[in-house]
């Protein structure tokens, strides 16, 4: 053998040296940099048909947003085809029947949240709704609840498909209201045993901390004469003082869970949300700076903190703010957030509200900027992988390890398992949160597992093979063909140099770059040769080749 | 920052270089040539332990007002393990949810009795009021009470100023947790690592997983990914290799427990220390083999949460062993991690280790004195710090506010009567060697060095 050991990269290697063909760096297209941002994964066909909406960028972006921000026009029978296919029982169901089948009788308490999980993953890969997914995604981590929690865990098919999605392009106060009313939240925040005369803060707290104003508007005081006044007459803020306040408004909003306190009927054992009058504060409130007389009607109390809420401004900056973190940059422009709050402001009562601000900051000049350097959170470099390589997920008896216990179970090791954030300010957005060395790792960890993932029959669900065979006739199967192949695929465009000539390394071992490898022997690991690096395993090098592109720098980029 | 040695520079850029095998932890005379330098732990009780619950006025004036307030979650005075005529513990910190009161104290009630535990009464943020989780988790984390946008972490600059600091094989600076702490924020070379066993690549199909060393030239998949990390784009690209870097090096040491069969090559805790199920004391298990293998490490972050009881509290009721205790609960997994990590390292037969290892334990904040109608607390001001060490000096410190209305803050908290600051310089001051002429660039804004005296010098 030519070469005995790899010592290094290419560069330092003759017969490398000798047939490597240099590739320039190139900039990202602009349709890559649109579908890697918005939605879980560019892949070529989706960047042709992007492509094809229209003369120029700024065309086909707008025609792209037209077709997404009304999900209800795009046809997702396949998808929607793959999850009746999947068998899952529990997201269909009202909470009576949730509560019912998993907290009184006798089914699985964590069936719905791990459905509600799976549905999640099957939906990011498939779904063509693909910016409404996105949207989903962020008001779990907005309004996030831990979804196993032992109560919540048996509800939370009903807070993710009744709650979340409905809103998810639709108007906030409509969502606000329906997050503070649901059992998930009722239960993760300890509303439903608040009562008058020994309140529980916890809802009102981050309702106000997280949901609405945010912790920037958040004056650390019990005297609400502290806080300041806007030219509008608004308070620019909150003190503890409104916290509490906030908390003796919403005393009474509770489940109905056949507590001692309710009639023992089967009507207080539902589940549901009630309002429980005897609970309620009825005395006068004193909120942002405004009276809320005593004696209010059910449910009023309430609404009437939520309403101060939803139209203030710092909600809409603390709102828009959020979203341009999740789809611009980790420091958005100021500007940009002004008037995105203002148009939410506007528009807070419009049933189309939130489109409306997702759409103005997306057509914004720095939306699609090279420099926004937004990084893929663990779970989107995941899903990212099973799109690139048009995996057909449909995850079934997850109660098994093989495979999709053990996909979930690694999943959550990344630290991003879906709803498993257990406080509740929810999954963090910057990418700095997500660089340590343990989510990095444990990452890595599952995109080096997932090519080998089998289903019963012992079909590796991601195609990787095939898909390689797919597109190179075998006389072209060179370990530089078949890098230059996926890297194009993934990426679309090409990494640093070194890192495509280590990869091309890896795929010829001890051979030539240009020497062609049998990937029909055996399909799909190969066969063992022991003698001939370059022909050991052959399926399996490029299994794992392809999850080293995965893990390449660029690929993290989104 | 420090830099680590040099040999890990050359990860995956030569073929030929070994790690540091795992079995090097069963041979003490290989770690002659290790540094044995002072280490801090850092262990954060996220979401704001409930102080009073676990240390509680057993008698006299304190206990007078205490009852008169937490109606509802008042743990009866026979129901604590005394420790002197005015002040219990919680009966979890020393016994389990079966064992009476009588029982002989176990874990760290046990290191409380023998000298080696501090609590700290009356602690917090003097210089500023909030009752929001994350903004004072926030703070205490960068050590910059009211400021929120500082650039570092309190450990970042702490390792700035501490003398003498070993070259590290990975850092002086490690979190033990699935995120990069924020008490590490601004340390590029801290390594962050939730489990020690868990974290390695190995995914890849078993003919390309390892290294085949009967193959010439073969090399397992995962020696690819730390080159591919190397290069100065994109801007974060050594975020990636810090954790490649790590996965390389982690992945020749076994973290499992030690078994005479299935895990020769494990780790053996010494002193018969029993560590308890659970991610805690995984993490301080793996953080005592990290010590003992003596890799430099300087600085440790951990979190244990859960304690944010706004409802279902529970009252202790030793001696049953099916009542509610969700805050026992809790109490007790602190309680036998830590007093397994103690027994671990400070029965070393390298020697007693915990002389060299100081651990703090901090919270956000303390709980509202009035309990809440749903057998829970809501958020507070004043709490308790506790430290832990084979150079703490042991027992009670602080003076503790008072629970009668003239002295409660704001007539609802406990106030606070010792900067959580101070307890953590005193550590830097008298264990790790700092100057307390440079606090000021650990705690800008301190003020003066007020030394509480938990900690012994030299």
């Amino acid at each position: 053998m030519a070469v005995q050991t790899l010592t290094g990269r290419g560069s330092d290697d003759l017969i490398f040296a000798n047939d490597f063909e240099a590739v320039e760096t190139a900039d990202v297209p602009f349709a890559r940099r649109v579908l890697e941002r918005l939605t879980y994964g560019a892949t070529p066909d989706k960047v042709a048909s992007f492509n094809a909406l229209g003369a120029d960028d700024g065309q086909r972006l707008a025609a792209w947003l037209d077709s997404q921000l009304a999900p209800e026009t795009i046809d997702d029978g396949v998808c929607q085809q793959r999850l009746a296919s999947a068998g899952y029982t529990t997201l269909a169901k009202t909470i009576p029947q949730l509560w019912a089948d998993h907290v009184r009788g006798g089914q699985s308490r964590s069936q719905p949240a791990s459905e509600t999980t799976a549905a999640r993953v099957l939906r990011s890969v498939c779904s063509r709704r693909q910016l409404y997914e996105r949207m989903v995604e962020f008001w779990h981590d907005h309004f996030s609840v831990y979804g196993w929690d032992f109560t919540i865990q048996a509800l939370f098919s009903h807070y993710d498909g009744q709650v979340i999605r409905p809103n998810a392009l639709g108007n906030f106060r409509t969502m606000l209201e329906a997050v503070a009313a649901s059992p998930a939240m009722l239960y993760y925040l300890d509303n439903q045993s608040s009562k008058a005369g020994a309140f529980n803060e916890n809802f009102a707290r981050e309702l106000l901390e997280l949901h609405t104003m945010g912790v920037e508007a958040y004056f650390p005081t019990n005297n609400p004469d502290d806080v300041p006044v806007d030219g509008e007459g608004l308070k620019v803020g909150y003190a503890d003082w409104d916290v509490y306040e906030a908390a003796r408004a919403f005393t009474g909003w509770t489940v109905a869970d056949d507590h001692w306190e309710f009639p023992d009927q089967p009507e207080y054992d539902t589940g549901e949300f009630i309002y429980w009058a005897d609970w309620h504060d009825i005395s006068g409130k004193f909120f942002l700076g405004g009276f809320i007389t005593p004696n209010q009607p059910a449910l009023a109390d309430g609404r009437i903190v939520l309403d101060r809420l939803a139209s203030h401004p710092a909600t809409a900056r603390h709102v828009c703010r959020k979203l341009a973190v999740r789809f611009i940059s980790d420091s958005p422009p100021d500007s940009l957030v002004e008037s995105a709050a203002d148009i939410f402001r506007a528009q807070w009562e419009a049933p189309d509200q939130i489109a409306q601000v997702v759409r103005h900051l997306l057509e914004s000049p720095p939306a699609f900027d090279e420099a926004s350097g937004k990084r893929r959170r663990p779970y989107d470099q995941v899903i990212a992988m099973l799109r690139k390589t048009d995996a057909d997920v449909v995850p079934i008896n997850l109660g098994d390890w093989n495979p999709w216990g053990e996909f979930l179970y690694r999943l959550r090791q990344t630290g991003h398992g879906p709803f498993r954030w257990r406080t509740p300010d929810g999954f963090p957005d910057n990418s700095e949160a997500w660089a340590s060395t343990s989510v990095l790792g444990q990452t890595w960890r599952l995109l080096s597992r997932l090519p080998q993932l089998e289903d019963a029959a012992e079909n590796q669900i991601l195609p990787v093979l095939d898909l390689t065979r797919a597109a190179l006739p075998p006389a072209e199967r060179t370990p530089e063909r078949i890098v230059d192949l996926w890297l194009d695929r993934v990426l679309g465009y090409a990494p640093q140099d070194f890192r495509r000539r280590d990869l091309i390394d890896f795929m010829r071992q001890n051979g030539a770059s240009s020497q062609v490898l049998d990937l029909d022997a055996n399909p799909p690991y190969g066969s063992w040769n022991g003698n001939d690096l370059s022909q050991h395993y052959n399926g399996v090098r490029l299994n794992a080749m392809v999850s080293l592109v995965f893990t390449l720098p660029e690929a993290h980029l989104r | 920052m420090i830099r680590r040695r040099d040999f890990l520079k050359g990860l995956g850029l030569s073929a030929g270089f070994t790690l540091v095998p795992g079995s090097l932890l069963f041979n003490p005379a290989a770690m002659a040539s290790g540094t044995r330098n002072e280490v801090m732990v850092f262990l954060f009780l996220r979401g704001g332990i409930d102080g009073l619950h676990l240390l509680t006025p057993a008698s006299g004036p304190e206990r007078t007002a205490y009852e008169s307030r937490r109606a509802t979650l008042l743990t009866p005075e026979d129901r604590l393990r005394p420790i002197n005529g005015q002040w219990g513990f919680h009966p979890r910190l020393g016994g389990a949810r079966g064992d009476a009161v009588g029982t002989p104290t176990q874990w760290l009630h046990r290191l409380y009795d023998q000298g080696r535990l501090a609590v700290i009464q009356g602690t917090g943020m003097s210089t500023v009021v909030n009752r929001s989780h994350f903004e004072t988790q926030t703070y205490i984390d960068l050590g910059t009470p009211g400021q929120r946008s500082t650039d570092t972490g309190w450990l970042t600059r702490a390792a700035n100023v501490v003398p003498g600091l070993p070259t590290p094989l990975l850092s002086t600076n490690f979190g033990l947790a699935e995120s990069a702490p924020l008490s590490l924020l601004g340390d590029a070379e801290a390594f962050t690592v939730a489990s020690g066993q868990e974290f390695r690549l190995d995914g890849f199909h078993w003919s390309w997983n390892d290294t085949n060393t009967d193959l010439a030239g073969h090399r397992g998949a995962h020696r690819l990914v730390a080159p591919l990390w190397t290069g100065a784009e994109p801007d974060f690209v050594e975020s990636g290799r810090q954790a490649a870097e790590a996965l390389e090096y982690l992945r020749e040491i076994d973290f499992r427990e030690f078994d005479p069969v299935d895990r020769p090559d494990g780790y053996r805790p010494e002193g018969g220390a029993e560590y308890p199920d659970g991610t805690l004391s995984e993490q301080l298990r793996n953080l005592a083999q990290l010590i003992k293998l003596d890799t430099g490490i300087a600085a440790a972050s951990l979190d244990f949460g859960g304690w944010d009881t706004h409802d279902g509290q529970g009252i202790p009721n030793p001696g049953n062993p099916t009542h509610w205790d969700y805050f026992g609960n809790q109490v007790e997994e602190l309680s036998r991690a830590l007093s397994a990590f103690y027994t671990d390292l400070s029965s070393s037969v390298m020697g007693n280790l915990m002389n060299c290892v100081n651990v703090v334990v901090v919270s956000e904040f303390g709980r509202r004195v009035r309990s809440n109608g749903s057998g829970g607390t809501d958020h507070g001001y004043g709490n308790l710090m506790m430290a832990l060490g084979g150079r703490v000096n042991g027992g009670l410190h602080g003076s503790f506010p008072g629970l009668d209305d003239l002295s409660l803050f704001e007539g609802q908290d406990l106030a606070v009567s010792t900067d959580y600051r101070q307890v953590l310089a005193e550590m830097l001051v008298d264990r790790m060697g700092v100057a307390p002429a440079n606090l000021g660039e650990v705690f800008p804004g301190l003020g003066g060095y007020q030394p509480v005296g938990v900690f012994q010098g030299g």
